[in-house]
């Protein structure tokens, strides 16, 4: 599956993409077989509740891979006993129709990026809002009046 | 008028599928380890969410 996502963000461009394994135990039992040699991050599933299962189904059922996108909705589901080129193939169908490409500075993802966007930075910015990385627009890790100024030149320039 | 306002309102909400959940990382290996993911890392992505019965 790690190497599935390096195919689909390196050689597909689909840079945003991310595997997340969803494990079905609690930390007590963890054990390191299904992460090794694999960089994709593990999330625990606390069992007995399992309330990410519980959220995902019917979805959610063992072996499977649920696709969600950006915002959260359903694109889709597939069995995934093992990486074969249907399953790549469904996933990259879906990447297809949905993946967009994040502009740097777009903020409120209308396309364009104009005074709208510095609003939405400033806004962010004094209410402590979430913010995403189309903001970091010097990619200095943290959101700062510096990126307002960057976004302010990109849109004179 | 505003009696059907309202229950295509509550079908929306019926009808919403959005998922959503924030839990640590545990694997050791990931670049994300120690964050919560899916939310905030990862807000911006498409997610697949492979379930596995292993830890």
């Amino acid at each position: 599956m790690s190497n599935f996502q390096e195919e689909l963000r390196n050689e597909d461009g689909y840079e945003n993409v991310v595997f997340i394994a969803v494990g079905q135990t609690n930390i007590s039992s963890f054990n390191n077989n299904f992460c090794a040699n694999s960089d994709l991050p593990l999330v625990m599933d606390q069992y007995p509740s399992l309330p990410i299962r519980a959220q995902f189904s019917p979805y959610g059922t063992h072996k499977s891979i649920v696709i969600l996108d950006y915002d959260g909705s359903y694109l889709g589901s597939i069995n995934a006993n093992s990486v074969t080129n249907a399953l790549k193939n469904y996933i990259r169908g879906i990447l297809a129709e949905h993946y967009e490409e994040l502009i740097i500075g777009d903020l409120n993802s209308d396309g364009t990026v104009n005074i709208l966007d510095v609003i939405q930075l400033v806004n962010m910015i004094l209410n402590n809002q979430d913010i995403d990385s189309t903001a970091d627009l010097n990619s200095d890790d943290t959101v700062n009046i510096l990126d307002v100024i960057q976004l302010v030149n990109m849109i004179l320039s | 008028m505003k009696k059907m306002l309202i229950i295509l309102f509550v079908l929306s909400i019926g009808i919403s599928d959005d998922y959503m959940y924030s839990a640590q990382d545990y694997n050791a290996t990931s670049p994300t380890y120690g964050q919560d993911v899916w939310l905030p890392q990862y807000s911006d992505y498409i997610t697949m969410h492979f379930f596995s019965s292993q830890g």
